[in-house]
């Protein structure tokens, strides 16, 4: 009865967090618009706040920073709350800055990291639109977003993810949220915010 | 007849001997047994009014190293602890209770096998509430309490707990737990290797 009741409200949760969400009627449209979009991605910037909701906790867990990316695939997330740290994904290579350590390791050996590198720069670049292989795919929307769900035909990615949302905002085309949902009904939420496109980043970033 | 039966009983009290002494915890050779003046063995873990700790975390088991965040939560019932990556992607979820059983509530494919999933939890085990049993074993060693209770070792200074050693059977050691001065806790497991190291989070939420 209890898990019955914190499914609900977790559901009532999401559905508060995302807004009133639709089917989305004509998504051709809205993919070619996107796709116009994302192509022309060379870098991005942007702050990011992550929100883990748990089925037995009563608030989410928080966590914030800012993100950087820079084509093909070099990746900084640098967590600034609720503590200081940094992962790179660069080439290849994975390296993580911790309370003054640094640990790099090839990124092929983490296949956890990996995977999650390939959903993101996908979701920037808008490759995962058109990733017929690895993903089928739902179209919602709210008044402000476009919500594009991708439900993984990996057999072990779906083990622990049974769908990727992306909010692509109507206005701007910029991806606004990243939605990973778990089998159990706990779910992360990524919301990104002060985007900033195709402006020079520099090489240090990455380093 | 006479001869053969002092001998068998002579033979079964040095076999009773051995047997008895045998099953006494190995690391507690030498100590003497004493009552132990406590309930409850209180968990390494910080835990706020709420019943809530949060640490960072870092595994590095397998060839994987995954850093993160674990969080513990205490019911009425039982103790719950998930771990989970940077991305917020759940590794693990476990319950324990307040006899020492374990459920595992999900752990992530690339970590679900047998061995792994106990010895995540017995490790985890290690810094959580001991219920004081007749099973559990007290002594005295200088200024150290020692606690023998289900395989583990515990090691208390001043009421806290320090250190912490797990055993398989009577000699094996198969993992130890340190507390380090900056609260952070070091748990090293040596067959297979896994360490975690976990550090508290004061300013977890907003």
């Amino acid at each position: 009865m209890r898990s019955i009741f914190i499914s609900m409200i977790l559901s009532l949760s999401s559905i508060l967090l995302m807004g009133q969400v639709v089917i989305l009627d004509n998504p051709d449209f809205w993919i070619k618009k996107i796709n116009e979009k994302t192509q022309d991605v060379a870098s991005l910037q942007a702050d990011f706040e992550q929100q883990k909701l748990l089925s037995f906790l009563e608030e989410p867990v928080v966590s914030k920073g800012k993100f950087w990316f820079h084509e093909p695939n070099q990746i900084r997330w640098e967590y600034q709350y609720p503590y200081l740290y940094t992962i790179i994904m660069n080439n290849g290579l994975l390296t993580v800055k911790d309370e003054g350590n640094e640990h790099t390791s090839d990124l092929s050996s983490n296949q956890i990291f990996e995977q999650m590198n390939s959903l993101i720069t996908g979701s920037i670049q808008g490759k995962l639109l058109s990733d017929d292989e690895h993903y089928s795919k739902k179209y919602f929307q709210t008044e402000g977003r476009i919500l594009i769900r991708f439900i993984p035909k990996d057999m072990q990615l779906l083990s622990y993810l049974d769908y990727m949302e992306i909010g692509f905002s109507k206005n701007t085309l910029e991806v606004e949220t990243l939605l990973m949902h778990e089998p159990s009904g706990d779910f992360t939420k990524m919301n990104f915010s002060n985007i900033i496109m195709n402006q020079t980043i520099s090489e240090d970033v990455f380093q | 007849m006479s001869f053969n039966k002092k001998v068998f009983t002579a033979w079964l009290l040095i076999v009773l001997v051995i047997g008895l002494y045998s099953c006494a915890p190995s690391p507690l050779k030498g100590l003497e047994k004493q009552t132990p003046s406590i309930d409850v063995l209180q968990s390494i873990i910080h835990f706020d009014n709420n019943g809530q700790a949060n640490y960072r975390c870092h595994v590095e088991a397998f060839d994987q190293l995954i850093s993160g965040m674990m969080i513990f939560k205490k019911t009425e019932l039982n103790t719950r602890v998930l771990m989970m990556t940077d991305f917020g992607l759940k590794v693990l979820d476990i319950s324990f209770t307040a006899n020492g059983q374990y459920k595992i509530n999900y752990i992530m494919k690339h970590f679900d096998y047998q061995f792994v999933r106990e010895s995540f939890a017995l490790n985890i085990l290690m810094l959580l509430d001991q219920q004081i049993s007749i099973n559990t074993y007290f002594y005295q060693k200088f200024d150290s309490s020692l606690f023998y209770h289900q395989k583990m070792l515990f090691f208390q200074k001043d009421g806290i707990t320090q250190k912490v050693k797990r055993y398989r059977g009577k000699k094996k050691l198969i993992a130890i737990v340190k507390m380090q001065k900056s609260a952070n806790i070091d748990i090293q497991q040596f067959q297979p290797p896994i360490s975690m190291t976990l550090s508290p989070i004061i300013h977890v939420k907003k």
